[in-house]
C-alpha cells in the first residue's frame, strides 16, 4: 500500500533552484532517510509534502494515503504556551489516550468512585499496555514536569515534547525532520530500538549515521536539485555514491565531447534547410546544456597543519570544583598523553563544558592545579559558535586571524583560497 | 556573515579554528548542523590529527570512529576512565544491568515454575494493582501526618484511626493478590 507519493514536485526561490521535477513513493514498511548538503532543500521538502509550503510545477502532485493516520515532526515545533506537558500530550482523538488521561486525573483527585470508573474503562479498552507506553516515553525524554507550561520550555525540551506526542499516538506513517536533534545520546538509542518496529513507516530527515545504517532500508540523495534512491543501509549508500558519482563524471565528459563534435558542425551549418538539420540543432542545445552542467560534488578539504608538540602536555593535578552543593570535580589528576583521544560521556548537568574550561583555564578551579606544556595551542570550538561577529563579511573573519595558512608540507595558503577549500566560493566571501 | 545558514557558519567558525593550527583540540558538539559529506571529511582529518583531541558529541557513530578511550562524567564530580569506544561502553553497562537482574530473580528460584505464566488479564491485573497500593500507601501517609496535629479532638482521632484501618486492611488485601500474581509474572 502506498502511503506518499510525490509526482514531478518542482520547488525554487527566485533564481535558486532547490529541487526539480522530484519523484519520490513510501509505502507501508519503507523507512526511508532523506540526505542532503546543508541549504540544499531538505526542510522545504518535508514543508512542501507537509502541505505548509507550496510546490511550483505545473504536472506537480503530492499525494499522501487519507485512510492512515500520518504524523509530522517538525524542527521547530510550536505549542499553546499556556497548555502544560500533560494537556499537550493528551490532546488527542484517540479514545485509548482519553482513558489514560482520565484515568490519570482520578489518580490525582482522591475521588475513589472516580477512579474506579476510569479503571473500569482502561479494562475495557485493554488501555493498560498504552498507559505503560505512554510513561515509558515521557521518561525515556526526560518529560518529568507534566505540569510545566510549554511557554517555560527550551527549545530541546519542546522538540522532546513534540517527539512524545507523535510516538504515544502511534501513527501508521511518521515524517520526522532531524529526530535527533536536542536528545541525548542514550536517548538517541532508545529512540532507534522504537523506530526498528517493523509495524513503522518512516521518511526522515536525519544525519544520524546510526539511523541510516541501523533503522532505514532506503537513502534518498537530494543533490543539485535532483533526487537520487539507493536501496539498502548507510554502507551501501555510500558505496553506491561513489559508484554514481564516477559514473556521472564520464557521462559529463562524454556529452562535453560530443558537445564539441557538434559545436564545430554548428559553425560550419548556420542556415538549417532540412528537418533533418532543424532535429540535430535542437538536439544541440539539449547537449549544450547537459555539457554545461557544473557537477556540485565539492568536498571540503582540510590539510591544516598541527603546531609542533613538545613532550609536556597538559596535567591537571586534583582538581576540584563545586558550584554551591553541586561537585563537579572531586580530585580530578590526569596527565595527558600526545596523540591521545578522548570522549567525554556524561549526563546533562554533569559539568561536561565547566571541565573542559577547567583545561582551558577559562574558569578557575576551587582547588588543585593545570599545568599547560610551553608548545600547546589549543583549538577550542564551543557550542556558541562566532556569536559576535554576524556583521563582519566572511573573508574579514578570517583574515582578522590571518592572511596566509601554512599547510602540511611547507605550503601556504591565502585566506581567499582557504575559503574556496572549505567551500565558501569567492562571491559568498563578501557577504 | 549574517546571511550564512546555520551549517555554513559552522563550517566557517570551525575554519578559524583550525586555522590556528592547534595541536590540543576541544571540540564541543562539532557534529550539530554539518552534514553528512562534510562529517565525514572531518573524520578523516581528525583521525590523521597528531595532537590531542577530547570530544563531547551526541553522534554516536563520530565519537565510535574517533575516541580510543572515554571520560565519563558519573555525577557528583566523579569520573570514570573507559577504555574503549562508547558502543562497547553502553554494551558493557546492558550486561551489567542484565546481570543485575539475573540475580535478582535467581534469588526467587523457588517461584520460577509459574514464572511466565500470567494471563493477558492477569497482567493487567497486576499493573492495576500496583497503582492502587501505591495511591492507598500514599493516603495511609497523609492521614498518618495528620496525627502529628497537636490539636485533634478524640472524635477526629477516633475518626481518623477508623480510616486509617479501613485503608491499611486494603492495603493488605490488594498485598495479597499482588503477591499471588507476582509469582506468575
Amino acid at each position: 500500500m502506498q502511503y506518499l507519493l510525490l509526482e514531478n514536485v518542482t520547488r525554487s526561490y527566485g533564481e535558486k533552484v532547490l529541487f526539480k521535477e522530484v519523484n519520490l513513493s513510501v509505502s507501508k514498511g519503507d523507512k526511508i532517510a532523506l540526505v542532503a548538503k546543508n541549504g540544499s532543500g531538505k526542510t522545504t521538502l518535508l514543508k512542501v509534502i507537509s502541505g505548509e509550503e507550496g510546490s511550483d510545477g505545473e504536472n506537480a502532485k503530492i499525494t499522501i494515503a487519507k485512510d492512515i493516520k500520518t504524523s509530522i515532526l517538525k524542527q521547530d515545533p510550536v505549542f499553546d504556551p499556556e497548555a502544560t506537558v500533560m494537556e499537550t500530550i493528551f490532546d488527542s482523538d484517540n479514545e485509548g489516550i482519553i482513558a489514560v488521561r482520565d484515568y490519570e486525573k482520578a489518580l490525582n483527585s482522591n475521588d475513589e468512585a472516580l477512579l474506579q470508573k476510569c479503571v473500569t474503562r482502561l479494562e475495557d479498552l485493554k488501555a493498560w499496555d498504552l498507559e505503560a507506553k505512554i510513561h515509558e516515553i515521557l521518561n525515556k525524554l526526560l518529560l518529568t514536569d507534566l505540569n510545566q507550561k510549554t511557554g517555560e520550555m527550551s527549545g530541546g525540551q519542546k522538540k522532546r515534547l513534540a517527539l512524545a506526542q507523535i510516538l504515544i499516538e502511534e501513527p501508521d506513517f511518521l515524517i520526522l525532520d532531524e529526530p535527533t536533534n536536542h536528545l541525548d545520546m542514550e536517548m538517541i538509542e532508545w529512540l532507534e530500538n522504537f523506530l526498528q518496529q517493523p509495524n513503522l513507516t518512516i521518511f526522515m530527515v536525519t544525519h544520524d549515521r546510526y539511523f541510516l545504517e541501523r533503522i532505514c532500508n532506503e537513502i534518498v540523495e537530494l543533490e543539485n536539485g535532483q533526487t537520487y534512491m539507493y536501496r539498502g543501509n548507510y554502507s551501501q549508500y555510500l558505496e553506491k555514491r561513489q559508484a554514481r558519482l564516477a559514473n556521472d563524471a564520464i557521462t559529463l565528459e562524454k556529452t562535453k565531447k560530443l558537445f564539441s563534435k557538434e559545436l564545430e558542425w554548428m559553425r560550419r551549418q548556420p542556415q538549417a534547410r532540412s528537418t533533418k538539420a532543424k532535429s540535430r540543432i535542437d538536439d544541440f542545445y539539449e547537449i549544450k546544456e547537459k555539457a554545461q552542467v557544473r557537477l556540485n560534488n565539492d568536498e571540503m578539504k582540510i590539510n591544516i597543519a598541527a603546531s609542533r608538540l613538545g613532550s609536556k602536555i597538559l596535567e591537571s593535578h586534583n582538581i576540584v570544583k563545586s558550584f554551591g552543593s553541586k561537585k563537579i570535580l572531586d580530585g580530578f589528576t590526569y596527565k595527558f598523553k600526545r596523540g591521545e583521544r578522548i570522549g567525554i560521556v556524561g549526563q546533562n548537568g554533569t559539568g561536561k563544558s565547566t571541565f573542559l574550561k577547567i583545561l582551558t583555564q577559562q574558569i578557575q578551579p576551587d582547588g588543585g592545579k593545570i599545568v599547560i606544556g610551553d608548545t600547546i595551542v589549543f583549538g577550542y570550538y564551543t557550542q556558541d559558535g562566532l556569536v559576535s561577529q554576524t556583521d563582519k563579511m566572511v573573508i574579514d573573519v578570517i583574515r582578522d586571524i590571518a592572511e596566509y595558512i601554512p599547510l602540511d608540507k611547507g605550503l601556504k595558503l591565502s585566506a581567499e583560497s582557504l575559503l574556496e577549500r572549505f567551500l565558501f566560493p569567492r562571491p559568498q566571501q563578501r557577504v | 556573515m549574517s546571511q550564512l545558514s546555520g551549517g555554513e557558519k559552522r563550517r566557517l567558525y570551525l575554519l578559524t579554528i583550525l586555522m590556528k593550527n592547534p595541536n590540543f583540540l576541544i571540540l564541543d558538539e562539532p557534529t550539530n548542523d554539518l552534514d553528512i559529506i562534510t562529517l565525514n571529511v572531518l573524520e578523516e582529518y581528525l583521525l590523521d590529527f597528531p595532537g590531542c583531541l577530547i570530544i563531547v558529541t551526541h553522534d554516536r557513530y563520530f565519537m565510535d570512529k574517533l575516541v580510543d578511550h572515554l571520560f565519563i562524567l558519573e555525577g557528583d564530580g566523579q569520573i570514570k576512565d573507559y577504555n574503549g569506544t562508547y558502543s562497547e561502553y553502553r554494551e558493557l553497562k546492558k550486561s551489567e544491568e542484565k546481570a543485575k537482574q539475573i540475580s535478582l530473580s535467581e534469588s526467587n528460584v523457588q517461584l520460577d515454575e509459574n514464572k511466565g505464566k500470567a494471563s493477558f488479564e492477569q497482567r493487567k491485573d497486576f499493573a492495576r494493582l500496583e497503582k492502587e497500593i501505591k495511591k492507598l500507601e500514599e493516603k495511609k501517609a497523609e492521614i498518618t501526618a495528620k496525627f502529628d496535629d497537636a490539636t485533634l479532638s478524640p472524635e477526629k482521632i477516633m475518626e481518623l484511626s477508623k480510616e486509617l484501618d479501613g485503608i491499611v486492611a486494603q492495603i493488605g488485601e490488594k498485598e495479597e493478590k499482588w503477591f499471588e500474581l507476582a509469582d506468575l509474572m
